[in-house]
């Protein structure tokens, strides 16, 4: 194949798994700007939105629910599991160091694999097709339909999660909330309420993002590397921007795709790396991130 | 450890290890109880029980260094089992690709190890909290597909027929060997943490680590305590690496997972952030956990698959960290010194 083709192949290809990357990781920075956690456990909430969406999907040889009504379903069920996860353990930390509320995250990510393993067992399973697959061809490039259905579905969502921030009357208390707790109760705000909506919506994104990517490569417990994957898009793009995470998420998924088929075969998940030396990078050289507003603390 | 409310005479008695003749004899019961225990274990049927407490007292070594980096100095480390990793994979290439001998391979890895640590806390030490994590984070997913890459670590297959030591004439082959070699390495690195927390290094970690401005006022150098904190804490990881590796006789990238790392951070948790003693109860007790666990599913007593087995282990971890960190933050250390308190002051209240 011309290796100008190629390569535009797997930028494409990079970008639509890019946007997915971006929608997962927005979600990430809904709790932590919103819920003040930093959610080490994030990754597992899309395995189980994705375990959750098998159930519902079923797999290839036997679905279950049609697929809008099993969606519809997982969402529910992730919208419950954030506030029951709000309800039972962080409403309780709210008045805790950031130190503390990891810590937590880190237990809630041990509950969550064992209730994941002990479910649904630990093999990969294959989920009924959400979108329409195939192969479609674009002058010399191929590129697989269902990736692009995930990703105009993931920048759809990325676009209303942005205009829940900036236009609705809540979206505005939260952001309210997160620059000043006090001044914000002051006005009425309800920092519970605002609590419990940043659950629920980091949730739902995790559970949309775990089916987006379950519908490329099936449902695993290797989806709990998820977290490696959002860490390094949230610190490309700064850790408190929603919408620099759709760049972050274009730029981390571009270089690995690319990374990964010019130098695969000399180092073995060497994508995982990439994006690893990615953050040390961002860190040592802006640690604010490409859209970071708040310059994080140096010593 | 508090000792505020019970001053000693002079400065020596007051910052001395063992204080007293109340120590001194909890020190020799605790003596005898750790030499006999395997003699009364092996009565039992096999040698399990022994191995238990091989595994035991190497994660004891390992979370001694994590606690001088996250529970002294309050560098979160995502990264400790990395540590292990390291100084187990060194050991591994240089005792049989290379042909060291024993001694000389694991001194060389130790101290790669904490070299190591020392260039991960390069990046670590100019930013703070959750950054320090994540950095930790990296380094632990690029050392694990450095090594699995890494041909003279024998890939994914890693690399076996580690030798063990031996102490003169003396081989360390046998679970019970080990055992006693084993105590008496962690017992000399209990002693050797809980020096460092007496003096003058350690208390700049606590320091740095309680606020790092007014450190810096009292004229200690936070960066040199960062990195300081991270040479020691990833020294005491490397020999519990090098001492693993030698134990099991074999080395693989699976040995040293990041869920280990996330256990020991939960276990300076449960048993209290910051104190040696602490980091050794908070091992007991996550230890003791996974056995019984262990014991309950292979017993056969509850009809459970062994996937459920393994899934209720990290449930139950899990569960564990949560409720020490909502309810009782300080871990085990505050618990028995309250017990204590409300002991002496008896039948007052507190």
């Amino acid at each position: 194949m011309d290796p100008v083709i190629t390569l535009i192949q797997l930028i494409i290809s990079g970008a639509l798994v890019g946007g997915i990357y971006g929608l997962i990781a927005m979600g990430f920075v809904v709790a932590y700007r919103n819920a003040r956690v930093f959610n080490i456990a994030y990754g597992q909430l899309a395995v189980v939105g994705a375990f959750v969406a098998w159930t519902f999907v079923g797999s290839p040889a036997a679905p279950r629910l049609p697929v809008p009504f099993a969606v519809v379903a997982t969402l529910a069920v992730a919208v419950l599991l954030g506030l029951v996860v709000e309800w039972l353990l962080f409403r309780r930390m709210i008045d805790r160091s950031q130190f503390a509320t990891f810590v937590a995250s880190l237990g809630l990510l041990g509950v969550l694999q064992g209730l994941v393993m002990s479910v649904w067992g630990t093999k990969t399973l294959a989920m009924a097709p959400v979108f329409p697959k195939g192969p479609l061809h674009l002058g010399g490039i191929v590129l697989a339909r269902e990736y692009l259905w995930a990703f105009l579905v993931a920048v759809l969502l990325a676009f209303v999660i942005t205009l829940f921030f900036r236009r609705t009357r809540l979206g505005l208390a939260m952001r309210a909330a997160y620059d000043n707790q006090a001044a914000a109760r002051t006005l009425g705000v309800s920092v519970r309420l605002s609590s419990q909506v940043a659950w629920s919506i980091s949730a739902v994104i995790a559970a949309a993002g775990g089916i987006l990517i379950a519908t490329v490569g099936g449902v695993s417990m290797a989806l709990s590397e998820l977290v490696l994957v959002v860490l390094a898009v949230v610190l490309i793009a700064g850790m408190d921007s929603v919408a620099g995470c759709i760049a972050g998420g274009l730029v981390l998924a571009v270089g690995q795709n690319l990374v990964s088929y010019y130098a695969g075969a000399y180092f073995t998940g060497i994508e995982s790396v990439f994006s690893m030396v990615l953050i040390l990078i961002v860190l040592l050289v802006r640690p604010s991130g490409m859209f970071g507003t708040k310059p994080i603390e140096r010593v | 450890m508090k000792r505020g409310s019970r001053r000693q005479a002079d400065y020596g008695r007051d910052v001395a290890l063992i204080g007293g003749l109340r120590g001194w004899t909890a020190l020799a019961v605790l003596l005898v109880a750790t030499v006999v225990l395997p003699q009364l274990l092996s009565v039992t049927d096999n040698m399990k029980w022994v191995t238990f407490l091989n595994f035991t007292l190497l994660t004891i070594i390992a979370v001694l260094g994590l606690q001088i980096i996250t529970g002294m100095a309050g560098q979160i480390s995502l990264g400790h089992s990395a540590f292990l990793m390291t100084g187990g994979y060194i050991m591994a290439i240089l005792a049989t690709k290379l042909g060291f001998p024993f001694w000389i391979a694991a001194f060389l890895a130790v101290l790669a190890t904490a070299s190591v640590g020392v260039l991960v806390a390069l990046p670590a030490i100019r930013l703070k909290g959750f950054y320090v994590a994540v950095v930790t984070l990296a380094f632990f997913t690029i050392s694990q597909h450095i090594f699995q890459n890494l041909s003279i670590a024998g890939g994914i297959w890693g690399l076996s027929n580690v030798p063990g030591p031996s102490v003169g004439p003396l081989k360390i082959i046998t679970d019970t060997s080990w055992y006693y070699f084993l105590l008496l390495l962690t017992a000399i690195c209990i002693i050797a943490s809980a020096s460092l927390a007496r003096s003058r290094i350690g208390r700049s970690f606590l320091a740095v680590r309680d606020n790092e401005v007014t450190a810096s006022g009292l004229g200690i150098n936070v960066p040199g305590a960062k990195l300081r904190a991270f040479f020691i804490g990833s020294l005491f990881a490397g020999i519990a690496g090098v001492f693993w590796t030698s134990y099991v006789t074999a080395v693989r990238i699976d040995q040293f997972s990041l869920w280990d790392s996330i256990w020991y951070l939960g276990m300076i948790i449960i048993g209290g952030l910051g104190s040696t003693a602490g980091a050794v109860l908070g091992v007991l007790f996550l230890q003791l956990v996974r056995q019984v666990l262990h014991e309950i599913t292979a017993s056969g007593v509850v009809p459970l698959s062994i996937n459920f087995s393994a899934a209720l282990t990290f449930a139950v971890y899990g569960l564990a960290i949560i409720l020490f960190i909502a309810f009782r933050p300080h871990g085990l250390m505050a618990v028995w010194q309250k017990l204590k308190t409300s002991y002496k002051r008896w039948p007052f209240g507190e």
